[in-house]
């Protein structure tokens, strides 16, 4: 009763609050006279009196004027919230009716918002969520600078830096290593931190157990200790308490474990110890550049700032010496996450821009989706309308549809990424070990509901506005005869193939790139290769420290691991390719100017023993191979690559040449070597890396100590069964050496990890574009082929041909394929610069890979065209036209 | 006619609660019952009951329609919302409070 009066007052307006207003006072005037009036008063004073008892009129009428508009808009408030619940739970219901639609709609949704919110939540990690250091805003990472060219620090500068520097609230050096733990009979191969004192001040991190180094643990020849990671004492020390106080040997260095460092110290990464850098003092050399520098800056000081000082400084303490390529002329500070971060913000946004393309795919077909369902329900809008719903109530209605969709999409999405989250992030900690566990946060929860609001505003404002227009235009009397959806739905479609192409064409250049490189001719045999890493220990008072001992070890066990079963040739060295190093320095050639000059020629250095380029495979172009014959007394020989030869012996006959390669080993070697063979170019570092020139010495000749060496054997039968023998012949030789074997395939598979990662992130969310495209043009073209049955119909009376009901079925529709075609390579001309720095060797515009992608989503096209055009095809005349 | 007293800060809206707890009534009748109630010693400031009871309305404490009074005219009766209800007992309940730490302070100063 009272509810109903209540909707009937509502529908009262303006003006008639106004003549209850006036009404109401008018009332109590009147009686308030008569009162009076009974009271014995004359009437202009009863009147008088009523009037003063109210006021001002005018001030009164006003205030309650207020107070009425603001209860309207209260209650429109309130009202607006009461139909959007409506509106919602209705849509609700539609949607639950169309199973099928409410199928395809979700998982278009949940694939776009998995994908887009993996890939946000890394970036979060990588660009924005602070580092767990406290205030790791400040923490920076320092080079020297010469001409602007980064290097790392040399300790002679290091040390004035820390003495002078201003800016820095701490600074620290730290380098690292990989070193042997050795305890109870067992050796395993750890991180190991070099890190001057200062270190964990910067990090802003203290042990959480133990203690930080002491002042006599870092001074030169003092206390030996370290501090170890909290993974490694719970893994290797079964978080033993009585380990603090204990000595643990590590590369043949007995040190006192005096702290734990808590599990949020991943720096530098994969270090499992730390030691005092001070231990081993360090040389005074300001071109020795040994050391990364890591910096806390003062409160206040910006990076900028920072790395102007800092290179006055650096300009100040070096101007004293000769000017080299190798002395700093400048610093360079920046944030330690940009140094974190390498090269990878690139493939970053490649990536997330690639999800955002996958989302607006799913956008554009849960809009077509809705168009088509908004044109299958025209009559009910136009009746509507006709019964006076307004544009805003068309908008409503579609709107709260694409809030039910995109809302429940999302709910399934983000159950999708929180069930693979925890297997994604130990494959990218690889690639960004500080990424963390990548957890919902703020920011990527304003993400997720930016997402659903985009998704509503297009998935429900564009159907709105169609149905508006169409029920304006048509009235009650067109329907059924009205245009369809069919061109708006055919213009989201081309935007959708070019967005789908854009993809297809990225993951196919991506693809070929990884192909290209895969292919690469890398200069050595890979197959039916192992190499054994050993790294003999060296510290003062180790028998391999010296250089015979060291050569007689390698020899020896070369020969033993030759006599092990399906073992075919065995050979060692300090540069096998992919998992060797190959340090480069000055070498000098006799009669060149390089002789003389201060700078040489710049070279890589390598260590090979007899047969290391016929094991490897590495193809012998003049002279020989070092041979058992070059032995330590005799003359030196080497042996060059073809680079070494065409970039500084052009034209000269390379065998005879003498060259001189100093300040490569511990005890300087710098005899004038002949040159005996020159051998083919190797890709050192893995297919994408450019052969350098480089020079060979033979072990006998020049041993390595300190360094460490890689057996390198040719086998015939299976890998594993190999490197178990080499494992049991190295635990006999060297049980102080941890086993490091692996087939050198497997150095190729690490090398191109990074690249073939990549592609398949991408080629998977080009897959699920297709996928989703194709299910979209499904939904169009079925849409369309429906919508026209009765013309569809009519043509086949009228006898048309099959091929003229398919022209007519999907003619209209694969116009709109092959112009979001045409727009979708003409984008991946546009963009394909943007990500020619992650292709090797391939084009951006390279027409095999845009043809091989515009060919998959051509015949992708056709193949969700076939459904449609079968039912068209199948139409019966008689009972279409009956139909209608 | 007694003095009258000035009505203290939100006195007003406690009153017309009260006024209207026996049943629905017009503006001019709350106004009168305030005063009459009161033994003529409280009168409604001019002005200030109408804003109040629109004010009051607009909070949910009061719902308001038009009726034919027993005059035989148009006026608009106000009557209590379960919530204004509440808000009655509430307020009783503080004013009692209030009035006996009042007195319990007068008595100790004469004592």
């Amino acid at each position: 009763m009272d509810s109903r009066r209540g909707k009937l007052f509502r529908l009262t307006g303006r003006r008639d609050v106004e003549r209850d207003l006036a009404d109401e006072l008018d009332h109590h005037l009147a009686l308030a006279e008569e009162e009076a009036l009974v009271a014995g008063a004359d009437p202009a004073e009863a009147r008088g009196a009523a009037e003063r008892e109210l006021g001002d009129r005018g001030r009164l009428l006003e205030e309650m004027r207020t107070i009425a508009a603001a209860s309207r808009r209260a209650k429109r408030r309130t009202e607006r919230m009461g139909r959007w619940l409506l509106e919602i739970r209705r849509a609700g219901r539609s949607i639950r009716r169309d199973r099928w639609f409410a199928l395809a709609a979700f998982s278009m949704v949940a694939v776009a918002v998995a994908a887009n919110l993996g890939m946000f939540s890394v970036l979060n990690a990588a660009f924005w969520r602070a580092l767990p250091y406290p205030e790791a805003g400040r923490i920076v990472s320092v080079r020297e600078t010469y001409e602007g060219r980064p290097l790392a620090v040399a300790g002679a500068n290091f040390r004035d830096w820390h003495r002078e520097a201003t800016g820095f609230a701490a600074l620290a050096a730290h380098t690292s290593w990989s070193g042997t733990l050795v305890r109870a009979d067992r050796a395993d191969q750890v991180g190991v931190a070099i890190v001057t004192r200062d270190f964990a001040a910067v990090m802003g991190v203290a042990p959480v157990v133990g203690r930080w180094f002491a002042e006599e643990e870092t001074r030169e020849n003092g206390a030996p200790a370290t501090v170890i990671s909290d993974r490694l004492w719970r893994s290797r020390f079964g978080m033993a308490a009585d380990l603090l106080g204990s000595t643990i040997e590590v590369d043949g260095y007995h040190l006192t474990v005096v702290g734990v460092m808590p599990a949020a110290l991943q720096y530098p990464s994969g270090a499992e110890l730390w030691i005092p850098a001070e231990l081993f003092g360090d040389s005074e050399s300001r071109t020795a550049h040994n050391w990364k520098v890591v910096g806390r800056l003062t409160e206040g000081v910006d990076a900028e700032t920072a790395t102007r000082s800092l290179s006055d400084l650096t300009v100040r303490i070096t101007s004293s010496e000769p000017a080299t390529e190798y002395l700093a002329n400048g610093a360079l500070v920046r944030s330690l996450r940009s140094e974190l971060l390498g090269q990878s913000p690139g493939v970053l946004l490649l990536l997330q821009a690639a999800v955002a393309l996958l989302l607006l795919i799913a956008v554009l077909n849960l809009t077509a989706l809705q168009l088509a369902r908004a044109s299958k329900r025209r009559g009910e809008t136009v009746m509507l309308t006709a019964l006076g719903a307004g544009r805003m109530d068309l908008v409503r209605r579609s709107v709260a549809e694409a809030l039910v969709l995109a809302a429940v999409g999302t709910g399934l999405g983000v159950a999708a990424w929180l069930g693979v989250r925890s297997r994604v992030v130990p494959v990218l900690s690889e690639a960004l070990p500080f990424v963390g566990t990548l957890p919902l946060d703020l920011r990527v929860v304003g993400f997720l509901a930016s997402l659903i609001a985009l998704v509503c505003l297009i998935a429900g404002l564009v159907p709105a506005w169609w149905a508006a227009r169409t029920a304006q235009r048509d009235g009650v009397a067109a329907r059924g005869r009205a245009v369809g959806p069919g061109l708006t739905m055919r213009s989201l479609m081309s935007v959708e193939v070019a967005a789908t192409y854009v993809l297809l064409a990225g993951a196919a250049l991506l693809g070929k790139s990884l192909g290209r490189m895969l292919d690469q001719p890398l200069g050595f045999e890979l197959d039916n290769r192992v190499v054994v890493a050993v790294d003999l220990p060296s510290q003062p008072g180790s028998p391999f420290r010296d250089r015979d001992r060291n050569a007689a070890f390698f020899g020896q066990l070369a020969e033993q691991a030759a006599a092990l079963p399906s073992v075919r040739r065995v050979a060692f060295g300090t540069a096998a390719p992919l998992l060797g190093r190959s340090p480069d320095g000055r070498a000098r050639i006799a009669g060149t100017p390089s002789e003389s000059n201060v700078d040489g020629v710049n070279a890589d250095f390598r260590v090979a023993s007899p047969g290391f380029f016929s094991v490897l495979g590495i193809p012998l172009l003049a002279g020989r191979e070092f041979e058992a014959t070059d032995r330590a007394e005799s003359p030196y020989v080497a042996v060059v690559n073809e680079s070494f030869v065409r970039r500084f012996l052009p034209g000269d006959e390379p065998l005879g040449q003498r060259i001189r390669f100093g300040g490569m080993d511990w005890a300087d070697d710098d005899r004038w070597a002949t040159v005996v063979g020159v051998v083919g170019d190797v890709r050192q570092r893995g297919p994408g890396d450019d052969p350098v020139p480089a020079v060979y010495y033979n072990y006998a000749q020049r041993p390595q100590p300190g360094r460490t060496a890689q057996l390198i054997v040719e086998h015939s039968g299976p890998a594993p069964a190999v490197l178990d023998d080499l494992r049991g012949l190295l635990g006999r030789e060297a049980p102080m050496v941890p086993f490091l074997g692996e087939p050198l395939a497997d150095g190729l598979e690490s090398a191109v990890a990074g690249p073939r990662l990549r592609t398949a992130v991408l080629a998977g969310f080009a897959i699920a574009a297709l996928v989703l495209a194709a299910v979209g043009l499904f939904g169009v073209v079925g849409f369309a082929v429906a919508q026209r049955t009765r013309e569809l119909g009519l043509r086949i009376a009228l006898g048309a041909t099959a091929g003229g009901v398919v022209r007519a079925a999907i003619g209209p529709s694969l116009v709109a394929v092959v112009l979001g075609l045409v727009m979708g390579v003409g984008a991946s001309a546009g963009l394909g610069r943007l990500a020619s720095g992650l292709l090797f060797e391939v084009s951006p515009l390279d027409a095999a890979a845009l043809a091989a992608a515009a060919l998959l989503l051509g015949g992708a096209a056709l193949v969700a065209c076939l459904g449609p055009v079968r039912r068209a095809l199948a139409i019966d005349p008689s009972r279409a036209l009956r139909e209608e | 006619m007694a003095p009258s007293v000035d009505l203290l800060q939100g006195t007003l809206d406690f009153l017309v609660l009260q006024a209207l707890a026996a049943g629905p009534r017009h503006g001019f009748d709350v106004s009168r019952w305030i005063r009459d109630s009161s033994g003529q010693a409280l009168s409604i400031e001019e002005g200030a009951l109408y804003p109040a009871l629109h004010r009051m309305e607009r909070r949910g404490w009061l719902a308001s329609e038009w009726a034919i009074s027993d005059r035989r005219r148009r006026a608009k009766y106000y009557r209590l919302t379960r919530k204004g209800r509440a808000q009655l007992v509430a307020q009783e309940a503080e004013w009692r409070r209030y009035v006996a730490v009042v007195g319990r302070i007068l008595d100790a100063a004469k004592g």
